[in-house]
């Protein structure tokens, strides 16, 4: 490669490849017409060539079919010191790593707006980087050592440490709660969610989240909807460098699919998470072949995660779908437990004012005292426990007895019990309910109830 | 062609990049700072002045593309036209149209992409010159599948 005196590479700026930033591209018709327009995302391909995102068959593909020269600017967002890069096109892919990789660029744009019938890449454009400058800023430049950035290594010490934590652990809930923690106090990962894949296999739920004001335990996010659900559909890591400027990008699109008429206007994708989010990082957790859940980091920092993050994570989430999923073989292949002592009937006559559990059959949603709880499986739960406790005073269950409770409406291909039993004891536990879950050992629990609670069902949903 | 939606849109604080080629057809790219109209078909540009290339290729006259972008909306605009008009001196009108037009930039790229001032104004060259550019077509440079459409019935 040519390059100039400073010998810039691409390694050297490869922030400028995050998408954080628009780029800005020139390209000239065989006539010599210039066009000018922004990119969303280049991406950097080797030590030599660069690829671009080609969505609609724009004028710079059509120049370029005719003159393969084009000229980029690129900003490192840690800086904003800027650089130019004379490219020369070498071709268009259409399949293979460059088209998958700038894919899922495009394809996390049509997530976060719900696009992805209408708006995905159409191909790739390969460059050869001729020639990279540095664009002359009229401040002084900036000291490149201490630039803050993306992890660069991974800490085979730390990640040592937090597989012994996890390993310690006696049961599922401390050690989702040890991981989300462990991935705080040992990585820095101050904001992390943990979600895990719904009898179904359309939506994960939060079971476990670090660092938020409302823990956020339950929120639901469909497969394929923003870039949780991507990365749980494609069953890999994918990171934002700029969730802003990608979000901002998305909504103007989908507006002029809007105005098109291939889409209808009105479809928002609710993401669990910060509201101010600048970098998301999620990552897949699989065993087995099989999609367990998706463990996702963000920050408030622009380009805050790379490549060692998704390393990280990719460990710490398969560790914890490796458990996870031993833990549910256990639950299956346990001998018949006795079934723990009844208790005594309970008395309609205690002292207090009732808390009013109201229960839709229709969905499996819990309402205490008109507000929102939980619903599916983890409020069918709830409800059947409340049964049997206003019924025959019970209080300890054994996890095998109510799993078997056809009430649930659990299927056998994925059966979530443990993980909807942790689900909601979190809830309760978040809500400062006067009902909780408390665990009693392995594959038991107990139902705490403080005061009385009236029980009301409504079956058609009204 | 230009009407006045267009020209307040245009004076505003957009992100504006140009595009120029060589004799040869080699493109060039750069960032435009501030933007005047003065005329029905007619604009005052502030471009980079340390910029030997884009110098070349506007005092040769040549072709010239400018692509204004809303950074809060991304509502985006190209003018195609030809160079008529090199000024090695901004007059005082053009940089005080360069000062708001980096102010109203700076300011809605920190209030909607959170990147401070400190850094964004990074990107300011150390000096101007303005090049006139008779504007020949307009397109709709918005981002989606109209991009590229040329603009024919105002720009509202």
């Amino acid at each position: 490669m040519d390059l100039n005196v400073e010998r810039l590479t691409l390694r050297d700026i490869a922030p400028c490849f995050e998408g954080a930033i628009p780029s800005v591209i020139a390209t000239a018709s065989a006539q010599g017409v210039p066009n000018v327009t922004y990119l969303s995302k280049v991406r950097m391909v080797d030590d030599e060539r660069v690829a671009l995102s080609n969505q609609f068959f724009s004028k710079t593909a059509k120049n370029l079919v005719e003159n393969p020269e084009a000229d980029l600017l690129v900003i490192d967002p840690r800086s904003y010191e800027q650089y130019r890069l004379h490219l020369r096109y070498e071709r268009t892919d259409r399949r293979g790593p460059v088209f998958d990789r700038l894919r899922v660029d495009v394809d996390v744009a049509a997530a976060l707006e719900g696009m992805q019938d209408v708006y995905r890449l159409r191909a790739a454009d390969v460059y050869r980087v001729t020639d990279i400058q540095s664009v002359p800023s009229g401040l002084p430049p900036v000291d490149r050592s201490a630039l803050a950035g993306a992890r660069d290594g991974l800490d085979a010490g730390r990640i040592s440490e937090l597989s012994l934590r996890l390993g310690r652990c006696p049961d599922l809930d401390t050690m989702v709660q040890t991981a989300v923690s462990g991935l705080a106090e040992l990585f820095g990962y101050e904001h992390s969610l943990l979600l895990l894949v719904d009898e179904e296999g359309t939506r994960l739920y939060t079971i476990a989240s670090h660092g938020y004001d409302a823990e956020g335990v339950g929120s639901e996010v469909a497969l394929g909807d923003g870039l949780i659900g991507l990365a749980a559909e494609r069953c890999t890591p994918v990171t934002v460098g700029n969730v802003t400027q990608v979000s901002k990008y998305s909504r103007r699109v989908r507006r002029s699919y809007e105005d098109s008429g291939a889409v209808s206007p009105g479809r928002e994708v609710p993401v669990p998470g910060l509201p101010d989010s600048a970098s998301r990082c999620a990552v897949p957790a699989m065993v087995l072949g099989q999609l367990v859940g998706v463990l996702t980091v963000e920050s408030r920092k622009t380009v805050a995660f790379g490549p060692a993050d998704e390393a990280i994570l990719t460990v710490v989430a398969t560790i914890l779908a490796n458990a996870i999923e031993s833990d549910r073989a256990h639950e299956r292949d346990a001998l018949p437990m006795a079934p723990a002592a009844p208790g005594q009937a309970r008395s309609s006559s205690q002292v207090g004012e009732a808390t009013h559990v109201r229960f839709f059959a229709v969905d499996g949603s819990v309402f205490l005292d008109g507000e929102y709880l939980i619903k599916g499986v983890a409020g069918r739960l709830l409800w059947a426990l409340l049964g049997h406790h206003e019924r025959e005073g019970r209080t300890d269950f054994t996890n095998r007895e109510v799993r078997l409770d056809p009430s649930l409406d659990l299927p056998a291909f994925r059966d979530n019990f443990e993980s909807r039993l942790i689900l909601l004891k979190r809830r309760l536990d978040e809500r400062e309910a006067p009902i909780r879950i408390e665990k009693t050992g392995r594959g038991r629990f107990r139902l705490l109830v403080s005061g009385a609670v009236r029980l009301d069902q409504v079956d058609d949903g009204s | 062609m230009i009407d006045e939606a267009l020209r307040a849109f245009l004076e505003r604080g957009c992100a504006t990049i140009v595009g120029t080629a060589s004799a040869d057809g080699v493109p060039h790219a750069q960032r435009g700072w501030g933007c005047s109209v003065v005329g029905p078909t007619t604009v005052r540009l502030l471009l980079d002045a340390s910029d030997a290339e884009l110098r070349t290729h506007l005092d040769a006259g040549g072709p010239i593309a400018v692509t204004s972008a809303d950074v809060r909306t991304l509502r985006s605009v190209q003018l195609k036209g030809r160079v008529t008009e090199v000024e090695n001196v901004p007059g005082p009108a053009d940089l005080e149209r360069c000062h708001v037009h980096n102010e109203e930039l700076f300011r809605d790229i920190e209030e909607t992409d959170f990147f401070p001032r400190l850094l964004t104004e990074r990107m300011v060259p150390p000096g101007y010159l303005v090049a006139v550019v008779e504007v020949e077509e307009l397109y709709d440079q918005t981002p989606g599948p109209g991009a590229g459409a040329q603009v024919e019935a105002g720009w509202t």
